[in-house]
């Protein structure tokens, strides 16, 4: 498994060991090659449909690996290169990019907060405790577990207490998330009564889980001045259906494995008493076995959850849709599929990067999103045309930055910062146009977790009247506006418009609009500059991952 | 289940069987995820039918307005008055509001089990006690009406921020409420400095080229969604004018000069302009002290302009297809306290709802005599929001048209109030 391109990124990391290098034991051949095998991509590629082109495997890799596009300068040297490994070289540059690890921040934080505004935990200590887990590639299922069990009481895994704190440890809120981001299964009809229409949802799964948190409460330390969780040792739960005269109760259990084994109740059963001073310590506490429980090898959902949730963050689509909907009636596009990724994700050691680099390199990821003239889109198999996807809030916010200039104008100032702090660039980057990101994000927010694709009036209003969206078409020196103005050959402004906002060169049906605008407003440069900025940075092709 | 309403007649598919029957498709042919089944869609949007919301911020007391009792112990300073629906009485400080209670009934036994602010809110508009369920307004907008209306198809005027942020759920921001505080208009309406009606034609001309070229050969709905917003968004421009006109002075005379006065009048204009679900609040109603002379004070400045509009929307012909509510959050506690005020009170409290799909003039269930209870004909707000589209012509039993998901429109627990349907 020592391939030339592990060893690079090993000395790119500038650390003892590859951050994705976990092949698993009973793997024969590398997963990527067995993904293409079993999405039925080799032997025989499915036709029609062709392999993506470097500059769309360019922009894709990017967006999904460092969640911004390339830079002008990094597109052009792509572009240019003719290396047999470049696609294989780029996989590898990105995932040891700092900026690689901000993504996966952006990317869990949103999973697993889901933009819950909460003051319990400030938003930056969680982002900077999920940066630290992300720079030395933690496990997901140790990280997963860390959030589960801290209680906000220790400095170093206190941050890892958001996901319950943000929830305010209100049991139905929590044993809803923990269904629908650990488990893949959003269980809130099963609350008041069995699903009505999905027969695998069953009360008694919600209560299983809802047994592990509901004696759990948020309790705000005087001396501490802060929040943490505390813990009652007695609280039954019992459910009936307002259906039917069923009753149940149950102890903590995860879907239909094996009860957790508690210990016989105790005359005394604290370490710490419950009062007004004091958050109650059991014992025996029934949250702390959520941990071992959710993350335990015989639970097997787990493992396909998130082995489904890394396919989407790639592919743009879930082999199970929506994500937290497992269920047999429902089931997954390719179940092979679905169990290889699994399997390998704990084999791995729940490794997110190696999961990352493998659907990478494989010929599924590298699918052209496009068909040849007069194909109907419903007849074509499985991943032979790669999926068009939004970009994400942070995705878009950082790509229009990059676009226009501002991301090129800001870098100097972030090297400096970096040298002074000895951070580095990516990261003082962010802090400098952060809030300037954050406008976009909170513009192209979703309203909700479980909505699809939400693009609204509201939004197309921002892009095209507000004050922020104008300040991006204002010449300043180093900026696309202000390069392109500065630029005289009109198939070189072209060019460099297109592989600033598109990552790739323009058709030369486009660079003859480009020709055209600017000779219609021939009496007014700049606004015609401006137009044609505008005009990509509001299209499909950017608004989308291709 | 399937009903008519009689309010129109509806022969909607929006069936459970057909939903599923999408959804396994979406679920096997790759390229069909993001299409949404359309066949229900189409079918219940044949008939533009609409909603207006009046919501009484803060919870009216139902003893001072639609359950009044005079002369018992709890019964406060006020009388009862006729209405225009003879054997019903309502507090005396509606007097305008009687006069169109045949266009109106009024639900007396509303017992919502919720006493806060928030939760109780949440459970008026989403008939659902907890859990993430799209808003009264925004099962409305996704259901009825086409989406290609010349305004956002859900506006809620209000002069306070609530914190609403999740009014669509898992239907999509597109199902959202455009917030306004008043009547203004909504932000980035204005063309920027600079650029004209006809540099922004141009620049709007050369991003439907670049999406044009590149859908070509690729799937088109994200394309269309993207573009779609713009649309909607060159509308708005376009009707700019509907959120800033002045009122005529006929209206300031006949609906009163005062800022809940002039947001009826906008109301009435929205709902004119064809916006699917208008919610006008009124705020002031949380007097835990001084009860009554808050109330003397907020139903004073309530009463002219909503029976004006009531009165407006039935001489237009819109009443009969459009569904009128008047909500809070809950009531207030027939105990008065040592503040004169009365407390949160979800446990026996009213609504009055009326247009489309609903029989006028009826009164359903009953308090007990000194209205601490319900003494009849109990609902809460599942059985509201099941009697709200079903006088609109929803099956509310059917399941939510989102792809891959089963989430019944209305609480199975919960039914619709029969007997005041149309």
């Amino acid at each position: 498994m020592n391939s030339k391109p592990l060893l690079l990124s090993v000395l790119l990391l500038g650390m003892g060991t590859a951050l994705h290098a976990a092949p698993p034991a009973t793997a024969q051949r590398p997963l990527h090659t067995e993904i293409d095998r079993v999405s039925g991509l080799t032997p025989d590629p499915p036709v029609p449909g062709e392999r993506c082109s470097d500059a769309e495997f360019l922009r894709r890799i990017y967006l999904d690996f460092v969640g911004v596009i390339p830079s002008v300068d990094e597109a052009r040297e792509f572009l240019e290169s003719s290396s047999p490994t470049r696609r294989r070289d780029l996989v590898d540059r990105l995932l040891a990019d700092p900026r690689h690890t901000w993504h996966l921040v952006d990317t869990f934080d949103v999973m697993l907060i889901e933009r819950r505004k909460g003051s319990y935990i400030p938003d930056a200590e969680w982002r900077n405790w999920l940066h630290e887990q992300f720079s030395k590639n933690t496990p997901l299922d140790e990280l997963i577990g860390t959030i589960l069990s801290a209680d906000g009481t220790k400095k170093a895994t206190r941050p890892a207490a958001k996901f319950l704190l943000v929830r305010k440890l209100e049991t139905d809120l929590v044993t809803r998330d923990l269904g629908r981001l650990l488990l893949g299964r959003d269980m809130q009809c099963a609350q008041c009564h069995d699903h009505p229409i999905v027969p695998d949802y069953l009360q008694r799964h919600y209560y299983g889980l809802s047994a592990f948190v509901n004696r759990s409460y948020v309790f705000n330390d005087k001396k501490a001045k802060q929040n943490i969780i505390a813990e009652k040792a007695e609280g039954n739960t019992t459910f009936a259906s307002v259906f039917t005269d069923e009753k149940g109760e149950t102890g903590p259990r995860v879907l239909d494995l094996e009860p957790i084994t508690e210990p016989a109740p105790e005359k005394d059963p604290y370490t710490v008493k419950p009062s007004k001073t004091a958050g109650g310590v059991p014992k025996f506490s029934r949250r702390l076995q959520l941990k071992q429980a959710i993350t335990a090898p015989e639970n097997t959902a787990f493992r396909q959850n998130f082995a489904n949730r890394l396919w989407a963050m790639m592919i743009g689509r879930g082999l199970v849709e929506p994500l937290d909907m497992f269920h047999s009636e429902n089931p997954p596009t390719n179940p092979e599929l679905l169990d290889l990724l699994s399997d390998h994700l704990h084999a791995s050691g729940y490794n997110i990067r190696f999961m990352l680099r493998e659907i990478a390199l494989s010929e599924t990821y590298q699918r052209s999103s496009r068909l040849p003239e007069n194909v109907p889109m419903d007849s074509i198999g499985p991943f032979a045309v790669a999926e068009l996807e939004p970009l994400s809030p942070e995705q878009l916010a950082w790509s229009t930055l990059e676009a226009v200039g501002l991301v090129a104008t800001q870098k100097p100032k972030a090297v400096q910062e970096a040298e002074k702090k000895k951070s580095n660039p990516a990261t003082e980057l962010r802090k400098i146009l952060g809030s300037q990101a954050g406008v976009v994000v909170q513009t192209f927010a979703p309203k909700s977790a479980t909505a699809g694709f939400d693009a609204t009036a509201e939004q197309a209003l921002f892009l095209m009247n507000a004050a922020t969206s104008q300040n991006w078409l204002t010449p300043r020196t180093g900026t696309l506006v202000d390069r392109l103005m500065k630029t005289s050959d009109v198939s070189a402004i072209a060019d460099e418009l297109f592989l600033s906002v598109y990552s790739r060169y323009p058709a030369d049906d486009e660079s003859q609009w480009v020709a055209q605008t600017l000779e219609d407003r021939d009496d007014d440069r700049l606004a015609a500059i401006q137009e044609l900025v505008w005009a990509t940075i509001t299209s499909a092709e950017f608004r989308l991952n291709h | 289940m399937r009903r008519d309403t009689g309010c129109q007649p509806l022969d909607h598919a929006f069936s459970r069987r057909s939903f599923l029957a999408g959804s396994a498709l979406a679920g096997t042919v790759a390229g069909v995820g993001h299409a949404v089944p359309t066949i229900a869609g189409e079918q219940i949007q044949r008939r533009h039918k609409q909603v207006l919301q009046v919501f009484l911020q803060g919870g009216v007391s139902q003893l001072e307005s639609w359950d009044p009792k005079p002369g018992t112990r709890h019964g406060g300073p006020f009388g009862a008055i006729p209405t225009s629906v003879p054997g019903v009485h309502i507090s005396e400080l509606l007097p305008e509001t009687a006069q169109q209670m045949h266009h109106l009934s009024i639900v007396r036994s509303v017992n919502i089990k919720i006493n806060d602010h928030g939760q109780g809110r949440m459970f008026m508009e989403k008939g659902r006690r907890a859990g993430d369920y799209p808003y009264v307004g925004s099962v409305a907008a996704k259901y009825l009406g086409p989406d290609d209306s010349r305004l956002p198809k859900f506006i809620t005027i209000s002069t306070r921020g609530l914190n609403d942020q999740s009014a669509a759920a898992f239907l999509g921001a597109k199902y959202t409420q455009l917030k306004l505080s008043g009547a203004e208009a909504p932000a980035n309406l204005n063309l920027p400095k600079g650029i004209d009606t006809s540099a922004e034609q141009r620049r709007q001309q050369l991003r439907l080229a670049m999406n044009e070229r590149f859908a070509s050969g690729r799937r088109k709905a994200h394309v269309e969604t993207y573009n779609a917003s713009f649309e909607q968004a060159q509308r708005m421009v376009k009707r700019r004018d509907v959120f800033v006109a002045e009122p005529t002075p006929q209206d300031l005379d006949r609906y009163g000069r005062h800022e809940f006065a002039r947001n009826c009048v906008l109301a009435r204009t929205l709902l004119e302009e064809g916006v699917t679900c208008v919610k006008v609040s009124h705020h002031g109603y949380d007097t835990h002290a001084e009860n009554f002379n808050f109330h003397l004070e907020q139903l004073g400045e309530f009463d002219r302009p909503f029976a004006t509009l009531l009165a407006d929307l039935a001489d237009r012909g819109m009443l009969e297809h459009t569904l009128v509510m008047v909500y809070s959050e809950f009531g207030r506690t027939p105990k008065i306290n040592v503040r004169y005020g009365r407390d949160h009170w979800g446990t026996a409290w009213s609504v009055a709802l009326g247009g489309c799909g609903i029989v006028p003039g009826a009164v359903i269930g009953k308090t007990n005599d000194e209205g601490t209870a319900v003494a009849d004909r109990e609902v809460d707000a599942g059985h509201l929001f099941h009697t709200y589209f079903s006088a609109l012509g929803i099956d509310t039993f059917a399941d939510h048209d989102v792809p891959g998901r089963s989430i019944p429109i209305g609480d199975p627990a919960a039914a619709p109030i029969k007997e005041l349907l149309a």
